[in-house]
């Protein structure tokens, strides 16, 4: 029987270990909704890393989040391996240049060192401050990026498309060598304090590269580093499904906990694939928190969970990261319609 | 000779035609076609000099030939059956014939369906999508100038007025940067310029209702039907009124963004 009054880290491991939550847990990914919320602007979080996780607490405070998150999605590895990356004053950093221009340029990547390389000591730092922050109660989910999606960044995207054909022996190598620092950096993040490591492959997808491609250069690395990650501590793996990945879930599950779902029907998710991984989301980030009214978001939040909690492997999000513009009474929405869903629900 | 028919996609429409002739230039278009489908780059000019030599014009070679061959991925990817990937293999492969009939296309038959300036907003580094959308349309006949990333509106105006442009078309992955759209089509119109381009507007989180409610013309929400929009847009018989593609959610670029 579930306890009345779990900690939201006992809430989220209830779920990922298919065991009864006292509730429906609430995660959103929140780094930039969070920093406008307490009025700074993005690129403070790379400047002051006691304001990023002070913008943290007060999500967790002011809309009962069950989880904290670093700043999600800084390509820091991809930056320290030589690729440039841009910090636009008020949007997430971008990788402007890539430093890989061929095979030759492969014996100029080193390995590069967590502890002490580019800014993936700071974004460890602030890791470990949201660890001490919040203590055992609360998980700090924490962003790595797999090994598709770095060399995508490191070489071009459009680029290693086009190398899939013309040199798959380059691509591999390339990606040997992603899989190495990234999974290096991802067990530093759990040594740093990180329970959840969430991953985002929006490079890899249905919309992106066929199941064959996915197969052969993305899905064998990523579930090497996944697996890797697990062996360090990591207490669950959450992958965020950007885009669509209908054919290829069934992979994505392996050594994975969390799907952080975005455009799927919820309830068939969880149908489909409750017996494996806990479904997160997906209420639509931009149509609905950002475009929509406050009865547009309770609509969509409960219709949510009326189709997918009742598995007792689901945590309520929006589809993909909740956008810097997103009005707080939107979130508010989102949290209000929960907490009545769990008090009619589990009277909690 | 023998005559031959074939039957290929046409790469301005989009449906299947059958074109029929001597059976040395059916086979010379038939084999283009299949290179390009293959994304063959390196055998495209040698076969596209083949084919002019079968007595075909620059323009048959072009349209039946590098751009059928185009068309029939395009084709896949709307059926999920093609990726991105694919469709790069192929446009490159494309592009590779194009030195070898440019020089041989007289003005008119070189005439673009329609000039189009494509980049990516102020404030946003994303360049794959918006790529994937130029290629598809400079394979169905569109001559397009991408001025990339990062691109203020005064920018996006300049090359309009260089160019002479009928179309811009603006992207934004981010819901961030997706309000610089808004702040784009107000710089056409404080420079005067609203009535004379029209206005497609696409990027991930961009939707039909965001991109009518900030003044655009048209939206897509990939890159097969932003080629339809822009011919629609490009019709005599259009009425001034939005125009939304279909809902076909391919080609979104991939956004990194989360």
């Amino acid at each position: 029987m579930a306890r009345s009054q779990m900690t939201s880290m006992e809430r989220v491991m209830a779920v990922c270990h298919n065991e009864k939550p006292d509730r429906v847990p609430f995660i959103l990914a929140s780094r930039a909704f969070g920093l406008k919320y307490a009025g700074a602007k993005f690129v403070q979080a790379y400047e002051d890393p006691d304001l990023y996780v002070q913008s943290q607490l007060k999500l967790i405070k002011d809309f009962r989040l069950d989880s904290v998150w670093d700043i999600w999605c800084t390509p820091a590895v991809d930056e320290a391996l030589g690729a440039t990356m841009d910090t636009p004053e008020d949007d997430p950093p971008w990788i402007a240049q890539p430093c890989v221009h061929g095979p030759d340029d492969l014996g100029k990547l080193r390995r590069v060192d967590p502890w002490k390389d580019g800014r993936m000591p700071y974004l460890l730092d602030i890791v470990t401050r949201l660890k001490k922050a919040v203590g055992d109660d609360i998980p700090v989910t924490a962003w790595a990026s797999p090994p598709f999606r770095t060399a995508c960044m490191i070489r071009g995207n459009t680029e290693l498309y086009m190398d899939m054909y013309d040199d798959p022996r380059f691509v591999k190598d390339l990606l040997e060598i992603a899989t190495e620092n990234c999974t290096a950096y991802g067990k530093a993040l759990v040594e740093a304090g990180a329970d959840i490591i969430a991953i985002s492959n929006p490079v890899a997808n249905t919309d992106c590269i066929s199941l064959e491609h996915f197969k052969e250069f993305a899905h064998p690395y990523s579930k090497h580093m996944f697996g890797e990650m697990k062996k360090a501590g990591a207490k669950a793996i959450n992958f965020h499904t950007c885009g669509r990945w209908d054919d290829r879930f069934d992979l994505c599950c392996e050594n994975v906990d969390i799907i952080h779902c975005d455009r799927v029907n919820i309830g068939e998710f969880t149908t489909g694939y409750g017996d494996r991984v806990v479904a997160m989301g997906n209420v639509k980030s931009v149509a609905t928190m950002l475009q929509g009214s406050v009865e547009q978001v309770k609509r969509e939040a409960l219709d949510c969970l009326e189709t997918a909690a009742a598995t007792g492997r689901y945590i309520l999000s929006a589809d993909c990261e909740v956008p810097r513009e997103t009005s707080a009474a939107n979130v508010r929405a989102l949290a209000d319609t929960l907490a009545a869903f769990n008090e009619r629900t589990f009277g909690a | 000779m023998t005559t031959e028919i074939l039957s290929i996609i046409d790469p301005v429409t989009g449906g299947t035609r059958e074109i029929s002739g001597p059976s040395n230039q059916i086979a010379a278009l038939r084999e283009l076609i299949g290179l390009v489908e293959r994304g063959d780059h390196n055998k495209v000019p040698t076969a596209t000099e083949k084919a002019l030599e079968t007595g075909l014009s620059a323009l048959e070679v072009l349209m039946n030939g590098l751009q059928a061959g185009l068309a029939v991925v395009g084709e896949r990817f709307k059926r999920q059956k093609a990726f991105i990937p694919e469709v790069l293999m192929t446009a490159r492969a494309m592009k590779a014939g194009m030195p070898v009939l440019k020089p041989l296309l007289t003005a008119t038959q070189g005439k673009p369906q329609g000039v189009v300036v494509l980049g990516t907003v102020k404030g946003d580094l994303h360049d794959v999508g918006r790529g994937i959308v130029g290629t598809m349309m400079e394979g169905a006949g569109f001559q397009v100038h991408d001025v990339g990333v990062n691109v203020a509106p005064e920018v996006f105006i300049a090359k309009i007025k260089e160019v002479n442009a009928d179309i811009i078309g603006m992207s934004a992955l981010l819901s961030t940067t997706m309000m610089m759209q808004k702040a784009t089509i107000q710089a056409l119109r404080d420079a005067g310029m609203r009535d004379t381009v029209k206005v497609m507007s696409g990027g991930a989180p961009v939707t039909a209702a965001f991109a009518e409610e900030v003044g655009a013309d048209g939206w897509a929400p990939d890159a097969l039907t932003a080629v339809e929009a822009a011919k629609v847009l490009m019709g005599t018989d259009w009425n001034g009124k939005f125009v939304s593609g279909a809902a076909l959610s391919r080609a979104r670029a991939p956004a990194a963004a989360c």
